[in-house]
């Protein structure tokens, strides 16, 4: 594997390992990291959160990445490998590894 | 000879194109898969699912039967809601994705015709309580309606207040006076709602469908196949191959991890502690006009996955696919090569969904 695809994938790991601990914390979902596949949709079929629940995941990722999230932006939140592009994209690394 | 829908005669006086799926004449295509897709992702697709397996389970020991079989809780699942869940065998391989719904203790279970046996088989030998089994699938014929605005259509047969109806209900009604099993659940990304009706009652129904929704386009079965790939909604003829496991696949979520027992739990759990060895993952191909055979994937020289699906998107503008990839691999991000007889072919690994459907971005008012 080449240096630059380990690192991509490296990257996308941790941030999907975070995001899923905080989907598991903030909407106290009994499950476990593994348990949540990077492409299943958060919201209807998949882990079937609604509206709240999304609320909740914003200030949850707010304050893990120290990011201020568009709550309009809905496709950001299809699935954790959504979330996880965005937050690659636009998170200061430092910033948020600080938290 | 294939088994004929109640639905057929109308469909054909649509001009049609049938095949023979698993027994059962199906309308694969009736004004184009291009015209069909565009209808079903920005206005009213209606078709014919009547070949739908429909297994009742009913009794004591229903509940019980089914939650000990299938992945998903079916133990808590509320009157009048339906879980969408797996069957697997013991080796914890995906044999069916069903559909179970509650209606007041009394059990369908829906499947396509081409699992619709090994459904069977698998319930009648997990029922050591005497549930009572019969496929009930000849007695009623299945129209599916999908599309942005297919939620209009509920309220125009029934005078529904379809907000009313979450995702993965149902409700009963009368259409056409015939007594008919409405369902919000849908396929490719839509709005999406399945009539189960009587068969007799099947085409005076239909009709109604389209007098009350003209806009509504009959549609046939082929263009699923794109539409559920554009969202990556399960596909089992396609994503499961070689009968993958629902953790290579992605479809976690229709397992409840916490039931003591189903059919492959112990594989499943075995496989969750030592991690999978691959993984179904979101591809599209870099150049827009790409032809391919080859279901290889390389790094460089090394063989690191196969394709299983794929499909011109025209809404995503190049071919978009599905492949299983060594773990290592099986992240968004990843620039990797098809091995192709016209050379090779660059990819990208990609977030699913490929689109963002009209139907998540607009309220039902």
């Amino acid at each position: 594997m080449k240096s630059g695809t380990q690192a991509v994938v490296q990257q996308h790991r941790e941030f999907s390992e975070r995001i899923k601990n905080v989907l598991i914390d903030r909407l106290e979902l009994n499950l476990e990291p593994d348990e949540i596949a990077e492409d299943a949709p958060l919201f209807g079929m998949g882990l079937g959160l609604d509206s709240i629940d999304a609320l909740v995941l914003i200030v949850g990722i707010e304050d893990e990445f120290n990011i201020t999230v568009d709550t309009s932006s809905h496709n950001i939140y299809r699935s954790v490998n959504t979330l996880t592009e965005f937050l690659i994209a636009n998170v200061d690394q430092k910033e948020a590894t600080a938290q | 000879m294939s088994t004929m829908s109640p639905l057929h005669e109308r469909f054909a006086a649509q001009g049609a194109v049938f095949e023979d799926r698993n027994g059962y004449d199906i309308a694969v295509r009736t004004i184009g898969n291009k015209e069909e897709a565009d209808a079903i992702r920005n206005g009213i697709g209606v078709w014919d699912a009547s070949d739908l397996g429909k297994i009742m389970v009913r009794g004591g020991a229903a509940r019980e039967l089914l939650d000990r079989t299938l992945t998903g809780d079916i133990e808590g699942l509320y009157e009048n809601a339906i879980r969408y869940t797996l069957l697997l065998d013991e080796d914890g391989r995906i044999v069916a994705d069903v559909q179970v719904y509650n209606n007041f203790d009394e059990f369908m279970v829906t499947c396509s015709a081409g699992s619709k046996a090994r459904v069977l088989k698998a319930l009648e030998a997990n029922n050591s309580g005497g549930a009572e089994i019969t496929d009930a699938s000849d007695k009623q014929a299945v129209i599916c309606i999908e599309g942005p605005k297919a939620w209009q259509v509920p309220q125009k047969l029934a005078g529904l207040d379809v907000r009313s109806l979450r995702l993965l209900t149902f409700t009963e009604c009368e259409i056409s006076g015939a007594k008919v099993l409405l369902a919000r659940i849908g396929y490719c990304g839509e709005y999406g709602y399945t009539l189960f009706v009587p068969r007799e009652a099947a085409l005076a129904v239909l009709d109604t469908v389209l007098e009350r929704a003209p806009e509504a386009v009959p549609c046939g079965r082929d263009v699923q196949d794109l539409l559920r790939l554009e969202v990556r909604s399960f596909n089992l003829e396609k994503d499961i191959p070689n009968g993958e496991s629902p953790l290579q696949a992605g479809l976690h979520w229709m397992i409840h991890f916490r039931k003591s027992e189903f059919v492959g739990r112990e594989a499943i759990m075995r496989e969750k502690q030592l991690g999978v060895t691959q993984k179904l993952v979101a591809f599209e191909v870099l150049a827009e006009n790409s032809q391919f055979s080859s279901s290889d994937i390389r790094d460089g020289a090394d063989v690191i996955g196969r394709i299983v699906n794929f499909a011109y998107s025209e809404r995503r503008g190049r071919p978009i696919g599905l492949a299983y990839l060594a773990e290592a691999y099986g992240w968004p991000g990843v620039d990797l090569l098809i091995h192709s007889e016209n050379g090779e072919i660059p990819i990208h690994t990609v977030s699913a969904p490929f689109i963002h459907t009209e139907s998540n971005r607009i309220q039902i008012s």
